[in-house]
């Protein structure tokens, strides 16, 4: 049945969506490094206005590449050759883009993956809506 | 046991619901693909973010992947254009066979080329394209043929039907498992997560009575436990349909998760009854020769009782 028949048990959602995945980049010009940016914020915001809009596909572009990544087993020895995982790679060259877009002439880029869990339900009315904030950075890239 | 075989096997008895639910996924289809299209090389352009390897995933490099001919790799909207073409053709021509089996190669490679942006939707739409290139709308003769196609589409329905079960069944199933659908706090988190609610929920969720949170949560809970059984017995079937529309359209827009909630949503005109769904033409037939009258689509005859009824 596999792979254009395959059924996976977890599709319709077993355990609760209690956090999301991020990738923020900055990137580096003659001038300098850029603050860090979220490539999803702006998506985020045009989808809650408009539902029937593409934006809500477009978040899972990039939560795709985060999650491939972020479950392509991040241990000490594997960040030692990073450039080497295909994972990394594509969302470097995703970074890249967008750097290209952002600024004319990049010299390097770099990103983090950050994970944003929801606060615990007893924490619910404190001020702020992220309890726990994870956050692995990647080395900069020179280009 | 023996009539049940029999009654798959006799005379296709579903041919309003069959062509009702092959217009919706049609629709779907339509909606969906050219929604996406606005941003057309986001999505499956040669520079897309979405790796072209995840496509080996599914199909390789088989010629059914129409992503290996340059023409459609350099102008996806090609493909995108010719899948509207189909789909429009496929209205007018609800009972050919081969539209459906193009559709489904077409809607395949699309989907494998934005293989990210995939959701539990998008892989129940796919396997309900599979039971519809065995759907027969054609009206029963008596030759081998003729009962073949019909046992495949009775056949086609009937599992079509119990894969939507099956989801419902599975996901209730793993949910009751999960530590925060049994305490009741599994819906604060999810509509605590910006990608998948409204910043007015989010606020709402904080300062709103439990009771408020728990209770839609069981609520649910037990419409996905209940679905593969209630859906079967004509008393409670409305029912089930009824909330589970309101479900699914609460997470399409609640959630955001749009086209993932339609999907459910059609799926379930493949439990409606025969004779409901000819109800359901006939009254839509009614409301229409009503517009054309309103409209003066078509010249009227004074003398026509019918519409001058209808107009007075």
């Amino acid at each position: 049945m596999t792979p254009m028949f395959l059924q996976r048990w977890q599709l319709f959602a077993p355990e609760p969506q209690t956090s999301q995945i991020k990738i923020w980049y900055r990137c580096e010009s003659s001038s300098g490094w850029t603050n860090w940016k979220d490539p999803t914020f702006e998506i985020i915001k045009k989808h809650q206005q408009y539902r029937l809009g593409y934006y809500g596909k477009a978040v899972y572009v990039f939560n795709g590449a985060a999650r491939e990544l972020l479950n392509s087993n991040l241990d000490n020895e594997s960040m030692k050759e990073i450039d080497l995982k295909k994972e990394y790679v594509n969302t470097e060259k995703i970074i890249v883009s967008l750097c290209a877009r952002d600024i004319k002439k990049p010299i390097a880029t770099q990103f983090s993956l950050v994970i944003l869990s929801a606060k615990n339900f007893s924490q619910r009315k404190e001020k702020g809506y992220y309890g726990k904030i994870t956050r692995l950075n990647f080395p900069e890239s020179k280009m | 046991m023996n009539s049940k075989f029999k009654s798959i096997a006799q005379n296709n008895k579903n041919l309003h619901t069959i062509r009702l639910f092959r217009i919706l996924l049609y629709c779907w289809f339509l909606i969906y693909y050219n929604t996406l299209a606005f941003n057309v090389d986001f999505f499956w352009g040669k520079n897309s973010f979405i790796p072209k390897s995840t496509i080996e995933l599914f199909f390789g490099n088989s010629i059914f992947n129409l992503f290996n001919y340059p023409l459609i790799e350099n102008n996806p909207l090609v493909l995108i254009i010719a899948l509207d073409v189909l789909l429009m053709v496929s209205f007018f021509k609800l009972k050919n066979r081969i539209l459906p089996i193009l559709i489904y190669f077409v809607t395949l490679s699309l989907d494998a080329r934005s293989y990210y942006i995939l959701d539990g939707g998008n892989n129940l739409i796919s396997l309900f394209s599979v039971f519809n290139m065995f759907f027969s709308l054609d009206k029963d003769k008596e030759t081998p043929i003729s009962l073949l196609n019909s046992t495949l589409s009775n056949l086609s329905l009937l599992m079509a039907k119990i894969q939507v079960c099956i989801v419902y069944f599975i996901a209730g199933h793993s949910k009751l498992a999960g530590d925060l659908w049994s305490n009741g706090t599994a819906l604060y988190y999810t509509l605590s997560v910006s990608e998948v609610s409204l910043n007015s929920v989010r606020d709402i969720v904080k300062i709103i009575h439990p009771i408020f949170i728990v209770l839609p949560a069981y609520f649910l809970l037990a419409f996905q436990l209940s679905f593969p059984w209630l859906i079967w017995f004509k008393s409670t079937r409305k029912f089930m349909i009824f909330a589970g529309s309101v479900i699914h359209l609460g997470i399409s827009f609640i959630m955001g998760l749009t086209f993932f909630g339609y999907v459910l949503c059609i799926s379930y005109c493949l439990f409606y009854d025969e004779a409901d769904v000819k109800l359901f033409e006939s009254r839509m037939k009614a409301f229409y020769s009503k517009l054309k009258i309103l409209f003066h689509l078509y010249p009227q005859k004074f003398d026509d009782p019918i519409s001058t009824n209808e107009i007075l």
